[in-house]
């Protein structure tokens, strides 16, 4: 047998393994999603906002946390100008003059999302630390119920939130929503493991005596939400999710924007695997992040680099004299596809198995999540669906490699 | 909180399960194919030995009828040309859709025999009935080769299965595989002086030897068919 099958069967047994793994957990859960409940006794919390050149929204951030049912007086909300040059520090001021005992500024040099945070957290006189991306904004019962988890779980240390769209209009944004929303069922999956390895920027909220304690926000970092994530879970912290606590967010609205957004996500993804990279070898020392969340992370690197390496292998040495030899014949047919379901292989079997599963998989994570809106096949909800699965996700291997190539060559650091 | 332990193992045990599963689906194909080749050698022998058998009888009865038995033979030959064609198609496809590198080398060889004799046997229509409306397209090509060579190689077969579609009666098209250890086509190989793969030979006396445009072969065609009148 050739390499490129046994590749080919790796790559399926890694995702048909996750896939099992997931839906196992989906069944013995399902019944927990939506049991969350709010918090009953309020504690104090300061909430952090890093905002740099985020006039146009962050008017609307500091709206909604202050519209919350969470008492304002048992919230401190500390927004950081990280260095704006549009009229970020402003608008700011305008809020923090009708709000003098709730509202503090620090207004920094750009110096990066973390720095912000860092130096925030440094003057945060609460007990809870809430982080709230600039450009996303809160439903006004997301305090009470995220603060029903440390409540109802003790010993949980971090609970993010569940993010949605502010708008659904664009095609880009329909696909980012299917996406969003997966990414969502999935970390709710995580949580019943103990392994939520991101607490995301729209809003997640941590103990204070925690953050301080490991050392707060990795300055290094681009995805400083990520490696928080993966440092609270390597040091033994539980992180938790409440998909009651909603939070809108914006989603880039072009796909220049969303292809950096990316990229930037993917570099900060590769950043914390190589930071980590040790904890492959020191279970007791890692934890989780040693027994899943390292080898997860890295073989869903791996599949992605290693399914886009056969298909530009294949291209190379047979798409490109294809089209060379087409040329010359000026003659071309297309390659065949009902071969491959006529006679069908083990391949075939599995082409076929995977993608019913996949498609199944985002179903019940839409459905479940109460996103039933895709499911309007008058409104072309499956075609965005089946579109999401196939192209949009196939980009991801490419933004991976150029994520990783800036990386390596020095060019993302703060 | 769930038993990640437990749920990890479970996951695995389904894994080998499903995945043991798809590998026995492919296998169990794999098996039908190989059977369904075998059979469909034994159909083509019984085919070839009944067309040897009407050329005998023909030739025996060129004398009284001509023109009516050389019509009879030549459309049995394009009728078992087609058919041989097909088949032969469909072991390469079925090669190609194989899981596992199977031993269908044998098969090849009985096939490409028979091609062969075809081949052969299409020459002698020729002789015998002077004035045939069709050429004789053989396409020698190699079993073995690098992936770049074969998408080559692939491409001179689209073009003149295409080509065939187009033309009908007119072409007898005989791809014959060179590398497949067989005295025979190498006797033939050096009878017409073929050294390099792919070869299209058009009836016995014209080589094209890489990919040209289609209509380039179709000119070659046009002329060698108006030849034959």
């Amino acid at each position: 047998m050739g390499i490129l099958p046994l590749m080919f069967y790796f790559f399926i047994i890694c995702t048909l393994y996750f896939t099992i793994f997931f839906s196992l957990i989906y069944v013995e859960t399902f019944d927990l999603f939506f049991k969350d409940k709010p918090a009953k006794k309020e504690k104090g919390i300061s909430i952090l906002i890093p905002a740099y050149n985020e006039g146009r929204n962050v008017e609307e951030s500091i709206k909604s946390i202050l519209a919350s049912n969470y008492s304002k007086n048992k919230i401190e909300i500390i927004a950081i100008n990280d260095g704006s040059t549009d009229n970020t520090l402003k608008i700011l001021k305008k809020w923090q003059k009708k709000y003098p005992k709730i509202i503090k500024i620090i207004n920094q040099k750009n110096q990066g999302k973390a720095v912000a945070l860092n130096n925030a957290l440094k003057i945060a006189k609460n007990e809870f630390i809430g982080v709230v991306d600039a450009d996303s904004y809160l439903d006004k019962n997301a305090l009470k119920m995220i603060m029903g988890v440390f409540e109802n779980y003790p010993n949980t240390d971090a609970v993010t939130s569940n993010i949605q769209l502010k708008k659904r209009n664009t095609f880009l944004e329909k696909m980012q929503d299917v996406e969003y929303t997966s990414i969502l069922w999935v970390r709710k999956l995580l949580e019943f493991i103990g392994a939520i390895y991101v607490t995301p920027g729209p809003l997640s909220v941590y103990k204070a005596s925690v953050l301080k304690k490991i050392g707060g926000f990795d300055e290094k970092n681009i995805t400083e939400d990520i490696e928080i994530g993966w440092r609270l879970l390597s040091k033994g912290y539980n992180v938790r999710i409440s998909l009651k606590a909603i939070v809108y967010t914006s989603a880039p609205k072009n796909f220049k924007k969303w292809w950096k957004q990316r990229v930037r996500w993917s570099a900060g993804g590769y950043q914390t695997l190589l930071k980590y990279k040790k904890s492959l070898f020191k279970q007791k020392e890692y934890g989780i992040v040693s027994k899943f969340v390292f080898p997860f992370f890295a073989l869903s690197f791996f599949t992605s680099l290693l399914g886009f390496a056969i298909v530009i292998y294949r291209f190379i040495i047979e798409g490109i004299p294809r089209i060379y030899y087409s040329i010359i014949a000026r003659f071309a047919q297309p390659p065949s596809v009902i071969e491959y379901v006529e006679i069908p292989n083990s391949f075939t079997f599995f082409g076929i198995l995977l993608f019913i599963a996949s498609i199944i998989y985002t179903t019940i994570s839409l459905l479940s999540l109460k996103n039933k809106k895709y499911f309007n096949l008058h409104k072309g909800g499956v075609f965005i669906l089946l579109i999401t699965l196939t192209f949009y996700l196939a980009l991801f291997p490419i933004i991976l490699i150029q994520g990783i190539i800036r990386v390596n060559k020095g060019e993302w650091k703060w | 909180m769930v038993n990640i332990i437990r749920t990890a193992i479970t996951s695995g045990i389904l894994t080998l399960i499903i995945f043991s599963a798809g590998i026995l689906f492919g296998v169990e194909m794999q098996k039908n194919r190989i059977n369904e080749i075998k059979n469909d050698y034994k159909e083509m022998q019984i085919s070839w030995n009944d067309i040897q058998l009407q050329s005998d009888i023909i030739q025996e009865n060129l004398k009284t009828n001509n023109e009516k038995f050389c019509e009879n033979m030549i459309n049995e030959n394009l009728r078992f040309g087609d058919d041989i064609y097909e088949r032969g198609k469909k072991i390469a496809t079925y090669e190609k859709r194989n899981d596992f590198e199977t031993n269908l080398y044998v098969e090849k060889r009985e096939y490409n025999l028979l091609r062969l004799q075809f081949w052969i046997n299409s020459i002698s229509i020729k002789e015998m009935c002077n004035n045939s409306d069709y050429i004789n397209v053989v396409y020698l090509y190699k079993d073995n080769v690098t992936t770049t060579k074969k998408v080559e190689q692939d491409k001179i077969s689209e073009l003149l299965f295409n080509i065939k579609q187009e033309y009908g009666k007119n072409i007898m098209l005989i791809p014959l595989a060179t590398d497949l250890n067989l005295t025979s086509v190498n006797a033939m190989m050096n009878k017409y002086n073929i050294t390099e793969f792919p070869t299209i030979l058009f009836n016995e006396n014209i080589t094209i030897s890489k990919v040209i445009p289609k209509n380039e072969i179709e000119e070659i065609i046009n002329e060698q068919l108006l030849a034959s009148h």
